[in-house]
């Protein structure tokens, strides 16, 4: 079983993701913690202490960075809402909050662990985990891995070259990035790979249950704010694919790369800079590519969007079951 | 009714297609070409610029240009363009007396009774140095139909973001796209597609003569970042003036660019508002590209207009 670390801003994509790390039998979730983004960290605490309810989730949940690390705060509420978990019936918690900040709560959680076992998922902006690495630096060696959801090597979506989990908090995605630890970025261009058709939704569907129903409501809402503000038929189930990742690395391709932030550009601040390995001609070019060589991101490429569906319809399934 | 139009150009393996094309065409009216620093240095691009006139039997001026960059270092592409900007292939030297290729810009679109084109293959010194010193006459240009740029699955083969063009002079594009003249963007999400091989190009090859056989040592000759195996070698701007002869050949959109010039790491990316949501249009920007009539079109100009050359030997 892969040990995680949940680190999210629920939101619609987020509470897809709560459900599949919760009900898959290879991920064993250590805690949630949330961050500010698709919507304040209010309400998005108050969002994931509900998709808990909802799911019969029991694990702990702990309150994070409200504002980024240097910037002030945005929201996303033209795709989540009002609530930013706008659409699903949401019920009241039905259990307390960790008493630490999530960024705390991340380092307990490392350094009580074994070296090596513990995985970070940052599916929100990264502001949590910047700030755990600086509470103690020593995360860095000892974590296992740490699969974002955020970037892209080749568009924006809040500007044309920034995504949002990158451009609400550039300076802590930069950080991540080039940190001595593993990373897999899992962008846009993997999660846009990742709509929830038509088969998928029925699929849940015949389930049945109120997690079943949530999840539809979920999609049901974000499926038509996608289809106003980005003209998609079906809606990206972004940050499933970073969880699904831990579960079956056969998931998606991977091709490495050198990843960086763009800090400063005029039109650009928030963009990742992707150099990939593979990348013929870009190396002997002065300036940027030169710099950038150091390929220890895996970049995430295609998916395999079958195996990813048969994960999230067998969590939710199994999540049904324990409910009863 | 023929459309003037001026090249400015960093000869350059694709920039000789791209002139070659433009001789061959009875649709344009070639008034000059010009000459920038890029590919290879000013002392290479204006040399050859003045001996692919020759070559062409083009009856008009050529210009040398800038020789860098408005204010940042300049560099260079010789490792794709080879050491002379044609992959080795060697002109007779020309005896032109070039002109200085600001003022000649200027001179030729004050000159012409009809609007204009300006076909922009290398970077955009030139250009920018026009509208800084010329701004009404650089106004009178009807359109600039510029290689440069990227967008979506290639943003960059200079960097990871952004085109070699744009990248040796970013501020003089930050100029141009934000002039106002009308633009259109060539960039290269577009001319990956429009790979050419000496396969691709039946007719011209078995005519043999002095453009064919200087076509195929530079598709030897040319190392560029993008070639698929036995597919050919993308052919940046023979494709950009491929879409002014025949706006067939590319599909566009009009679409809000901006260039980036204060990023540590973007610096000379085109920011193309690709949903179409973030700003006021500026540009018409390709997108897909009709390769077999791109090849079609290369192929039968080119090869009637080495026939007219061999026969006038």
């Amino acid at each position: 079983m892969q040990k995680i670390i949940l680190d999210c801003d629920p939101g619609h994509d987020d509470a897809i993701a709560m459900l599949l790390a919760a009900g898959s039998p290879a991920i064993e979730l250590l805690g949630i913690t949330t961050v500010a983004g698709n919507q304040t960290i209010e309400k998005v605490t108050r969002n994931a202490l509900a998709v808990c309810a909802v799911a019969g989730i029991r694990v702990p949940v702990a309150r994070g960075a409200a504002v980024p690390l240097v910037t002030p705060q945005m929201v996303a509420e033209d795709i989540h809402g009002d609530s930013g978990l706008d659409g699903p019936v949401l019920p009241a918690p039905a259990f307390d909050l960790d008493p630490r900040h999530g960024a705390q709560f991340i380092v307990d959680t490392v350094m009580a662990h074994d070296a090596g076992t513990v995985s970070l998922v940052p599916v929100g902006p990264f502001t949590n985990i910047a700030l755990a690495m600086r509470l103690e630096p020593r995360i860095v060696e000892r974590v296992k891995s740490v699969v974002v959801m955020g970037g892209s090597y080749m568009r924006g979506n809040v500007t044309p070259g920034a995504e949002f989990n990158i451009y609400v908090d550039p300076e802590a995605a930069e950080a991540v990035f080039r940190a001595d630890w593993d990373v897999t970025m899992v962008g846009l261009d993997l999660t846009h790979q990742a709509l929830a058709d038509a088969g998928l939704q029925q699929r849940v569907r015949d389930l049945g249950g109120p997690i079943s129903e949530f999840a539809l409501a979920v999609w049901d809402f974000v499926g038509s704010t996608y289809k106003r503000q980005y003209e998609f038929d079906h809606p990206p189930v972004h940050d499933a694919c970073s969880v699904a990742a831990l579960i079956d690395p056969a998931v998606f391709t991977t091709a490495r790369a050198d990843v960086r932030v763009e800090l400063r550009g005029e039109w650009t601040r928030g963009t990742t800079v992707v150099n990939f390995a593979n990348a013929p001609g870009m190396h002997h070019s002065n300036g940027t590519a030169l710099e950038q060589t150091d390929f220890r991101t895996n970049i995430a490429m295609r998916l395999d969007h079958a195996r990813f569906s048969d994960l999230v319809v067998d969590a939710i399934a199994r999540l049904t079951a324990a409910l009863t | 009714m023929t459309r003037p139009i001026i090249i400015d150009t960093d000869p350059g393996i694709d920039d000789a297609l791209a002139i070659m094309l433009a001789a061959a065409s009875p649709e344009v009216d070639l008034l000059g070409l010009v000459a920038v620093a890029g590919n290879v240095g000013l002392d290479r691009t204006a040399p050859n610029a003045a001996a692919l006139a020759d070559l062409l039997r083009l009856d008009v001026p050529v210009g040398r240009g800038s020789a860098l960059p408005l204010w940042r270092t300049p560099t260079h592409a010789s490792q794709v363009h080879g050491e002379n900007g044609f992959g080795g292939y060697e002109l007779p030297a020309s005896t032109r007396v070039l002109e200085p290729g600001v003022p000649l810009l200027a001179r030729l679109i004050e000159q012409s009774a009809e609007p204009v084109t300006v076909v922009a293959i290398g970077p955009l010194t030139n250009i920018a140095q026009l509208m800084n010193e010329h701004p009404a006459t650089a106004r009178k240009i009807e359109r600039i139909v510029l290689m440069g740029g990227g967008t979506l699955d290639v943003l960059g083969n200079a960097t990871p973001t952004a085109e070699f063009n744009i990248w040796w002079d970013p501020d003089a594009a930050v100029r141009v796209f934000g002039f106002g003249v009308p633009l259109t963007m060539v960039g290269l999400n577009a001319t990956h597609q429009a790979l050419v091989g000496p396969q691709h190009l039946p007719r011209l090859l078995a005519s043999g003569g002095p453009v064919a056989k200087m076509v195929e040592h530079l598709l030897s000759g040319y190392q560029d970042s993008h070639h698929e195996q036995g597919a050919g070698m993308a052919q940046h701007d023979s494709l950009a003036l491929a879409a002014v002869l025949d706006p067939a050949v590319i599909t566009t959109r009009h679409l809000y660019v901006d260039v980036e010039n204060t990023g540590r790491r973007t610096t000379g990316m085109t920011v193309v508002d690709y949903l179409g949501r973030w700003g006021e249009p500026n540009c018409d920007v390709a997108f897909e590209v009709d390769v077999e009539r791109f090849r079609a079109l290369l192929d039968s100009r080119l090869s009637v207009l080495d026939a007219s050359l061999k026969e006038d030997r």
